[in-house]
């Protein structure tokens, strides 16, 4: 997931509904939405275009794995305020 | 910073450790034993955490942590260039496992409070969290308001009371006798100092009252009375 992350562009619904699918096999449910998250500040400027498109998309797998949306979970907005480290 | 200076002293504590090699992913999926208990002296693993080889290594730095990746230095940050760390956020407890075996499940029967939990166990904050803004700059121009007044109250208060911190230049009498010279050698006679003053009458123009004050105007006077 890093190196996805480290690539410039939002990645591919196929590719998403793999890592989804892997996130699965390994029982790990928090790393699937950290991943969701990624891909969505990956639209940068465009998030408003590209996030509706690929929830779209990804959909239908996420109604069969069970995933909620960010929204429902209500992490499209910060949730809690943390001091930055690098404030301290 | 510290986290790392502390990882290279912890093989040096525990002397009879072998040295953790980073294995390749190849071989890391394949030699995970899952069901295997921890073998030193740590905390048993729960039913449903992972063991991974070389985690009694780091237990000392980490404490009862897992770790989720490999090949790397188990280190946890917040980030959006690398959003999944190697270790989870939260040390392992008993509550957690039974919600890790709910995890094996199906996830449509995960509550949203159960999500919730599962993510702040293995992240500290969200991404959104990362980008919102800390208000620090507040903090910033705060102190460094505090900083001018105590400045401005120093020069003012100590700088303006002893005579002996004021420069010699400020003093009526250097003023008088750089006037003197000024008009002596009819410095700027367009515009400035030459132009106020009249040299037919040996006086100053009226509009050089702009520039005097009760102290300045007594020594003004003799001046005029000089020339």
């Amino acid at each position: 997931i890093n190196f996805v992350a480290a690539d410039d562009g939002v990645p591919e619904p196929e590719i998403i509904i793999e890592v989804l699918k892997g996130c699965r096999n390994n029982n790990d449910y928090a790393l699937a939405t950290r991943f969701l998250e990624v891909v969505r500040l990956k639209g940068g400027n465009k998030m408003s275009e590209t996030w509706p498109y690929i929830m779209q998309e990804i959909g239908p797998t996420m109604q069969e794995l069970g995933i909620s949306t960010l929204k429902e979970m209500g992490y499209e907005e910060p949730e809690l305020w943390l001091e930055n480290v690098d404030d301290m | 910073m510290t986290t790392l200076n502390m990882l290279r002293c912890a093989p040096r504590a525990l002397k009879k450790q072998p040295i953790w090699v980073a294995p390749s992913r190849n071989i890391a999926l394949t030699s995970v034993n899952r069901d295997a208990p921890a073998t030193t002296g740590s905390k048993a693993v729960l039913p449903g955490h992972e063991y991974y080889p070389g985690k009694e290594e780091y237990s000392p730095v980490i404490g009862h942590r897992e770790i989720v990746g490999h090949g790397e230095i188990p280190y946890y940050t917040d980030s959006f260039t690398v959003p999944c760390p190697a270790i989870r956020f939260r040390e392992v407890d008993e509550a957690l496992g039974k919600l890790r075996e709910k995890e094996k499940g199906d996830w449509k029967l995960l509550s949203l409070e159960d999500k919730k939990t599962l993510y702040r166990a293995s992240f500290n904050s969200t991404l959104e969290e990362v980008r919102a803004p800390s208000g620090d700059w507040k903090r910033c121009i705060g102190d460094n308001a505090i900083l001018m007044a105590l400045m401005f109250l120093g020069v003012s208060v100590i700088g303006f009371a002893d005579p002996q911190y004021e420069p010699k230049t400020v003093t009526n009498e250097w003023v008088d006798a750089q006037t003197e010279y000024l008009i002596k050698r009819r410095v700027q006679p367009v515009d400035g100092i030459a132009s106020w003053y009249d040299y037919e009458n040996n006086k100053f123009k009226p509009t050089w009252s702009i520039f005097t004050t009760k102290e300045t105007s007594k020594s003004v006077k003799t001046l005029s009375e000089k020339e």
